[in-house]
């Protein structure tokens, strides 16, 4: 019939796998788009370089996605390093100034246990942070504080236990996905290109240079670039990158330690609180954004970089260290978790000096590679320095200037109240708006003034509005449900997603012009990823939201994978 | 003969409807909303994408789904907001049923609203098989819909509440009559889930539009587990059975017959019991982990965690067997038991083993809260008249 031709066909299919080359030569192809690979191609489009950067899955998907969210100082190697402290420190004031809107402070607690060297453990711990708070400035932190026990009990009701006391001290928290995002974002504005969900596949010598195959894996598509200089930023694959150029994997070891978080539906405590676990390490409690979150282990981690487990076994073992101090976390909510991957660097080979540096850059033209260089190990923390020292090496001629230029969003902080009544939405939704893009929330809301109707609250629990996920999308790179929430934090709330994901898929299939299946298609496979990041926190009250996720999705998703059911799949 | 019911789902309605049915006097305790509260409106013997839609629906419940404003429509196709279509054995009254309608079009009804974009939806249904097979179009109609600007950042249920007003009903219907006459003709139109919470507007709304209208499945907020409600407690009042608000805790058997205790300490004696009590969505089911109740290092003894919500010797397990003791100090591993590591996972499969539907001496058992029976409507209803009609003959 005639009303039939009216549909658009315009799906994109992952079988059509022409090859693209990407004819612009350029002086720097970076692999992998974590917070080291996003911060060196932004420092060098600062200096004018010509950038590729390439990232197998999403920016932020690896460790810089996945890891505690806080910019410290490294309180950890002042006795052992105070030069890495102090830089830790001055870095982390350098990002605070550039990013202003991004961070948010975070006090922690260190409960000191009472017995027969109790006192004096106080004493030390407070000596220790007194060093410490010499280095505060640096990142305008507060000086520590001494407490007694009773104003422990004040302060933080839930620390249940035989103290003498605590400290007091000062960190500052970071949205990691953002932090990425936002590097990658202003690499873009000056004159990289950037390919997200693309796999460097071979990187071969050619003239002058190196030539880059890269596929997209969400469409199959070939992307080819040729680059005078490889930088190898992707953490802990870098030893598979390095073998993709036929460079020996032994000139880059990083020793893989998976890390997970167990999170919770609030904040339940005031401070972040340290505590120690079965085995002795330490651990934390800590709010971070709207929840609270327990972090973290340490485990060498050999299998599938690409989809991390994380186990029952260690959410209870941070659980039941946690207990230990806060015995209430035991009838929190535990509303998921979620897995990286820290590309720590291995100590044979490499140079002690490095080692306690935390980071290193390998020359491979020592491999026979020259122009070629590995990056490893490092900090979110310590990012923006182990970016520059990258860049100065290949670009040792411009000076840096990623400590004085403003990330995205940075200029300044509006006023989320004000926004929230000019533009006619929740303020929780402004506060959040501005939390993640800064000044550039003006940008996002200029568009629900031009189209009410984005201003759909698509995921409640964050909130998320329809104009932020529009934004990401056609300004951020998002390409899928599960891009959207990297960048929004959309689904992660505790209904799982259960609420907005099939809406974002629709959301994100408009706006990229694929086929409404393929949205839902992701919108299932976020949901899947999600529950068995979740379940293994499942307690009493999220075993139900469980059974209800299972129930909504079987009536209004299907069960089946995209194609394969009674009325699923595209014609 | 005095029967008891625990649970006011869909089971415990059909439980008690049929114990009237044999001439028991009834009573029904009323818990919290459960999994038919939160349902859509689809009535299903299996879940949808493993049923044929066409299974026998037996007298008893053919009636009942009547009576609680459900249609049966064998092999009906309902329209979801997630983007899809998918069949189903019998529905809410307010959803259109696509398999009614002939080639052609159907009007979508926009509205700036929670998850409904009428053109994106459009679009998703467009595309899929059963739209094609049966040429069928949708496309958005033009015109507003929701009369208050206040609405965009209301629930739907709330909406839906002000469907019930005739007059808001009537202005609706004219605005879609207008929004018709504007373009091009249309066989159905289909809205968002706001035709009424307290009982089905839509076949108001097509004999004043003159056209087939009724609302697609939205997930979250839908107000068809409102209006279920209020049919429930309409037919309960009509049949004499007396309902309790309270939550049981557990049944105590003596020779005589059989005592309810209620948290708070109220009894009721009886002759038998139905639980209808849901799984682990419902509230029937406990999950409770070692590790969430002791705060110990290592729980006082191994255990698998599920539990029913009220003590009355009903055994759980899952497959036909009492659940094992777990190997391990702190339970069964959820890796194990949830989705999506396992398909039919044991969180959704574990309730209360039975024969027919006598779980325990006096204690008969019905809906999600039998083991391994599909967690769907039809599977629940039926399960809760053949206890109900048990219980009552004792
Ligand atoms: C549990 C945990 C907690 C942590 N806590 C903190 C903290 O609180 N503060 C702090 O400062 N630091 C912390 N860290 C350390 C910090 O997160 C990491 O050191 C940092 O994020 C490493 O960044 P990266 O860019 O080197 O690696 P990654 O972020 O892992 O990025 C590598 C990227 O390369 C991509 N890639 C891989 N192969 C290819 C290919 N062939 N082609 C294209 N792309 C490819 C991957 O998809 C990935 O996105 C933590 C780490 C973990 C795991
Ligand atoms: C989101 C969703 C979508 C669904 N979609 C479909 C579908 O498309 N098709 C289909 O056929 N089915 C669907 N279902 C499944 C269907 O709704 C259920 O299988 C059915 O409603 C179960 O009814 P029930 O009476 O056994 O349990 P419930 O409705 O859960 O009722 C159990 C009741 O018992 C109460 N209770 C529990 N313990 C106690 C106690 N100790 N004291 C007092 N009261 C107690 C609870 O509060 C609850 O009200 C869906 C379910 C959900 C949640």
């Amino acid at each position: 019939m005639g009303f039939r031709d009216a549909t658009p066909s315009s799906h994109r299919h992952a079988s059509d796998a022409s090859a693209r080359t990407d004819e612009a030569r350029y002086d720097v192809a970076v692999i992998g788009g974590g917070v080291n690979g996003t911060g060196t191609a932004r420092d060098l489009a600062l200096r004018g370089r010509k950038v590729v950067l390439f990232e197998r899955n999403d920016f932020a998907f690896g460790a810089s996605g996945n890891n505690s969210g806080m910019i410290h100082g490294g309180p950890r190697y002042m006795l052992k390093s105070p030069q890495v402290t102090e830089e830790s420190c001055r870095d982390s004031g350098f990002i605070q100034q550039i990013a202003p809107f991004l961070l948010f402070r975070i006090p922690f607690i260190v409960p000191v246990k009472d017995g027969p060297r109790g006192r004096m453990m106080l004493e030390l711990v407070d000596a220790y942070f007194k060093a410490y708070d010499k280095y505060q400035p640096l990142k305008r932190g507060e000086p520590h504080t001494r407490i007694d026990a009773s104003e422990m009990a004040r302060l933080e009701p839930g620390i249940v236990g035989p103290y003498v006391g605590a400290i007091t001290f000062d960190e500052w928290g970071i949205d990691g996905p953002r932090l990425c995002i936002l590097n990658a974002v202003d690499a873009e504005e000056h004159g990289a290109r950037l390919y997200n969900h693309t796999t460097v596949e071979s990187v071969a010598p050619g003239d002058d240079g190196y030539l880059i195959t890269a596929r997209d894996t969400l469409t199959g598509e070939r992307v080819r670039a040729r680059a005078a200089h490889v930088v190898n930023a992707t953490g802990a694959w870098a030893p598979v990158t390095a073998a993709l150029g036929k460079l020996p994997t032994t000139r880059v070891l990083v020793r893989p330690g998976k890390g997970i978080h167990v999170t919770y539906d609030r904040r339940v405590s005031n401070y972040a609180v340290l505590a120690e676990a079965i085995d002795g390490r330490e651990i934390f409690l800590m709010p971070w954004q709207n929840m609270s979150m327990i972090g973290t282990t340490d485990d060498d981690y050999y299998g599938d970089l690409d989809h991390v487990p994380s186990t029952s076994e260690e959410v209870r073992y941070l659980v039941q260290g946690a207990a230990r101090v806060f015995p209430s976390i035991r009838e929190a909510r535990a509303t998921g978790t979620y897995v990286g991957v820290r590309p720590t660097l291995y100590g044979f080979g490499v140079m002690e000096d490095a080692l306690s540096r935390e980071h290193a850059i390998i020359d491979h033209a020592a491999d026979g590679a020259p122009g070629m260089y590995s990056m490893i190990g490092g900090k979110l923390a310590s990012y923006r320095q182990f970016s520059q020292e990258m860049a100065d090496a290949i670009a040792p001629s411009v000076p840096c200037t990623t400590h004085e230029k403003w990330l995205p969003g940075g200029d300044r902080t509006p006023d989320a109240l004000a926004l929230a009544e000019t533009h006619a939405i929740t303020p929780v939704a402004a506060r959040r708006i501005v939390y993640r893009h800064g000044s550039r929330a003006l940008r996002v809301l200029a568009r629900v003034d031009r189209c009410p109707r984005e201003r759909e609250v698509v995921c409640a629990c964050e909130p998320v509005l329809a104009a932020e996920v529009l934004h990401v999308v056609e300004r951020e790179h998002a390409r899928t449900v599960g891009d959207v929430a990297r960048r929004t934090r959309l689904g992660m709330g505790s209904c799982g997603g259960m609420r907005c994901a099939a809406r974002c898929g629709q959301i994100v299939a408009d706006a990229l012009g694929i086929a409404p299946a393929a949205g839902r298609a992701q919108a299932r496979e976020f949901l899947e990823r999600q529950a068995e990041l979740r379940v293994v926190a499942m307690g009493p009250d999220q075993a139900r939201q469980e059974a209800l996720l299972l129930a909504q999705m079987r009536a209004t998703l299907g069960e089946a994978e995209a194609g394969t059911g009674v009325d699923e799949g595209e014609s | 003969m005095k029967v008891v019911v625990v649970g006011s789902g869909i089971a415990g309605v059909s439980a008690a409807l049929a114990a009237r049915e044999q001439g028991a006097e009834v009573s029904l305790v009323r818990g919290a909303p459960g999994a038919t509260s939160l349902s859509f409106g689809a009535v299903d013997a299996a879940p949808w994408e493993r049923a044929r839609g066409n299974e026998p629906i037996d007298a008893f419940c053919t009636k009942l789904l009547a009576t609680l404003g459900f249609r049966d429509a064998p092999n009906a196709l309902l329209a979801a907001a997630s983007g899809i279509l998918r069949g189903a054995r019998a529905h809410d009254e307010a959803l259109l049923d696509l398999a009614q309608l002939p080639a052609g079009r159907v009007g979508v009804v926009p509205c700036d609203q929670f998850g409904w974009d009428a053109a994106s939806l459009a679009r998703s249904w467009n595309a899929l098989p059963a739209a094609i097979a049966r040429n069928l179009f949708f496309e958005a109609l033009p015109g507003v819909f929701c009369k208050h600007t206040d609405e965009h950042a209301m629930s739907l249920a709330e909406v839906a509440a002000r469907h019930d007003d005739g007059a808001r009903l009537g202005w609706f219907a004219d605005a879609v009559r207008a929004s018709l006459a504007r373009s091009a003709p249309c066989v159905a139109v289909i809205t968002p889930p706001w035709l009424g919470a307290e009982r089905a507007r839509a076949a108001a709304l097509s004999e004043r539009v003159g056209l087939p209208c009724g609302e697609a499945m939205a997930p979250a907020a839908s107000p068809s587990g409102r209006r279920f409600e209020a049919a429930r407690d309409r037919s309960l009042a009509a049949a004499g059975v007396t309902t309790t608000a309270g939550w049981a805790e557990s049944v105590r058997v003596a020779e005589a017959g059989a005592t309810l205790s209620l948290e708070g300490g109220a009894q009721i004696a009886c002759d038998a019991v139905v639980l209808a009590i849901g799984g682990v969505l419902g509230g029937g089911i406990v999950y409770a982990p070692a590790e969430a109740i002791f705060s110990d290092a290592m729980p006082p003894y191994p255990r698998h965690g599920f539990r029913a919500s009220v003590s009355a010797g009903v055994v759980i397990g899952a497959e036909g067997r009492e659940l094992a003791v777990p190997g391990s100090m702190f339970g069964l591993q959820a890796e194990a038991i949830a989705w999506p590591f396992a398909r039919d996972p044991l969180l959704d499969r574990v309730g209360g083993l039975c024969r027919d539907s006598l779980a325990a001496e006096r204690v008969y058992i019905a809906g999600d809260f039998i083991a391994d029976r599909p967690r769907t409507w039809l599977a629940a209803m039926a399960s809760g008249a053949r206890a109900g009609k048990a219980a009552a003959r004792g």
